[in-house]
């Protein structure tokens, strides 16, 4: 079976982005109906996004990104149809969430520069490696242990719940 | 070799004799702590608000299970009212005693700790990123979130080893200067990233002097650093304060003389300045006499990390007498309702009530942007919480300073961040 590539355009962030940020409390709580909650990623730093955004697309962020309050913030980024995050580092309870919902991350060293806003980029999780489609361009991606992308191609943890199954049979 | 602190804890929690940093392990958490609006959604018929159908009919132990209403406290709105009158039937259901309900209760961190479930030696998951303040009292913490129904289930989670590092400090604090005051200065030295992934452990003669609460403050405040756990040893104070609430047989960790530590830090404390973490980050964070003078609409003295009953005493001694300045609203929130009634018995809160400040009941509030002291559109606010990110306590560039207790009641009266100094 063929590798599955993830192709989108970037939208960068910049370093220490928080949950609160990714998912403001303002709409958590009731405040805001729960199919609406999306449309408010990044409305205090970067207002445009929400408009531009598009199935697929990638976001790329520099150091420590999900820093902050432990909300399931990734279920925003799911939501919108985002394909992954690539970033330098990722915070310990974000990088938790999104493998528990399935959501794949990807850190990759110094990438601050590696293309432009909206530039078009490939991201092989297998082979390990992004690719900028302008000029083919890559870098390496850390890899995933195993354990981890087990849970991740499974779906989350959700399916282990849901069958009544211990992660330990994976591990 | 010998094994640090989260080594130990994670090792026995996983059956394993040895493990190393970066090695996969699955282990089970001696409690967890559970905010209580998901506990709603997970047995009552009401919607989830991740958008997930699953119910949970079982937990692996309630015994080892706590839970506190507690984000929005009293709830604002029906949804949040309903969530928590669900967790409250749902939480019979399932067997778990440990409720601390509305009134009874208040932050859910200061709830755990000052009822005696963080016990030294054990390994504690929680549903809120601020789980890792238990490592005041020698507990490997740390918050976890969308896994919580897996864990409540099973009684187990995956856990990567973390490397540890070592920070040692030493000298006494100047007066006016606290424990708030040295995780700031951490924080704005080293980054908000320096200990991502990785457990801290905090040593020295100086963490021996400080106290149950001064150490609260810092584990507290370790998840602003990256760090997956912050972890004290369990010492004298430890176990006095314990002993109060009728713990006295546990099995702490030590770490080993040979430990291996990814890296030390030495911290002189003696020079410190009081410290205030500057719009949006913790990095941002300066001694006191670089900022003074910028003005305030708002002082908060609240949250998990610093509205403990000695925080209370610190800022009312310095308001005691006087009056918050015309222009600005001053919000106080105790970090529990136990908190709160030991502040109505020994005359803090007609303090705070004389100097025209606000006393709220105890809930995060005004801290997460929750209720109860949002900022208008361009507001500036200084308060005792953890975060300053933008946009954090509500307002179109609306900004948040941190500092200690003391900084934001001299704050509070000047109407301009001050120097507590100068009201001792």
């Amino acid at each position: 079976m063929g590798e599955k590539i993830l192709k989108g355009r970037v939208f960068k962030v910049g370093d220490n982005i928080s949950t609160d940020l990714l998912m403001p409390s303002f709409t958590m709580f009731g405040k805001v109906p729960q199919k609406e909650i999306k449309n408010y990623v990044f409305h205090e730093n970067k207002p445009n996004f929400i408009e531009e955004v598009q199935k697929g697309d990638i976001i790329l962020a520099g150091k420590n990104f999900g820093c902050g309050s432990s909300r399931p913030a990734t279920k925003n980024l799911i939501a919108l149809g985002l394909s992954c995050v690539v970033a330098e580092s990722f915070s310990a309870i974000f990088f938790r969430n999104s493998i528990a919902l399935g959501f794949p991350l990807f850190k990759v060293e110094d990438i601050n520069n590696f293309v432009k806003e909206k530039e078009l980029i490939k991201v092989f999780p297998q082979k390990g490696y992004i690719q900028a489609v302008k000029n083919d361009k890559k870098k390496k991606i850390e890899p995933y242990p195993e354990f981890l992308m087990k849970i991740v191609e499974a779906g989350g943890l959700m399916p282990f719940f849901r069958e009544d199954k211990s992660i330990k049979d994976i591990s | 070799m010998g094994k640090t602190i989260a080594e130990k804890i994670l090792a026995r929690k996983s059956g394993k004799d040895s493990i190393k940093p970066g090695e996969y392990i699955i282990a089970k958490p001696d409690k967890v702590m559970v905010i209580a609006e998901r506990i709603g959604q997970l047995t009552g018929d009401i919607p989830s608000r991740w958008d997930d159908d699953i119910k949970l009919d079982r937990v692996f132990d309630p015994e080892k299970i706590v839970v506190i209403p507690e984000h929005i406290i009293p709830p604002d709105n029906s949804k949040v009212a309903t969530e928590y009158k669900e967790a409250r039937k749902g939480s019979k259901k399932l067997g778990i005693k440990n409720f601390f309900d509305i009134g009874r209760g208040g932050i859910c961190h200061q709830v755990f700790v000052e009822n005696g479930f963080a016990v030294p030696g054990e390994l504690v998951v929680g549903s809120d990123s601020h789980t890792c303040t238990y490592g005041a009292l020698n507990v490997a913490a740390r918050g976890i979130n969308y896994e919580l129904p897996y864990i409540l289930k099973f009684g187990e989670i995956w856990f990567r080893v973390p490397e540890s590092i070592k920070i040692n400090i030493k000298g006494s604090l100047q007066e006016g200067v606290y424990a708030k005051d040295i995780i700031l200065h951490l924080t704005g030295k080293y980054g908000t990233d320096f200990a991502l992934y990785k457990s801290i452990e905090f040593v020295g003669p100086t963490v021996e002097e400080l106290s149950i609460p001064g150490r609260l403050t810092i584990a507290n405040m370790g998840i602003e650093t990256g760090a997956k756990f912050a972890i004290f040893p369990a010492d004298e104070k430890t176990k006095e304060y314990l002993a109060k609430r009728g713990i006295t047989d546990y099995n702490s960790a030590e770490a080993d003389p040979d430990a291996h530590y990814e890296k030390e830090y030495n911290l002189d404390v003696t020079k410190i300045e009081p410290h205030v973490a500057c719009p949006h980050d913790l990095s941002n964070s300066k001694p006191i006499n670089e900022i003074e003078g910028i003005k305030i609409d708002q002082a908060f003295l609240g949250s998990c990390t610093n509205a403990r009953y000695e925080d209370l005493e610190i800022a009312a001694q310095i308001l005691k007498g006087e009056k918050i300045a015309s222009n600005v609203r001053m919000i106080v929130t105790p970090a529990s309702e136990k908190i709160y009634e030991k502040a109505l018995e020994n005359g803090l809160i007609k303090i705070f009530h004389d100097a025209n400040a606000i006393i709220t009941n105890s809930t995060c509030g005004a801290c997460a942007g929750l209720h109860l002291g949002l900022l208008g559109d361009g507001e500036v606010c200084i308060g005792t919480q953890n975060r300053n990110f933008k946009g954090r306590m509500g307002g179109e560039g609306s900004e948040i300073y941190l500092g200690s207790p003391a900084t934001v009641a001299a704050s509070a009266i000047k109407g301009e961040i001050t120097d507590p100094r100068k009201y001792l």
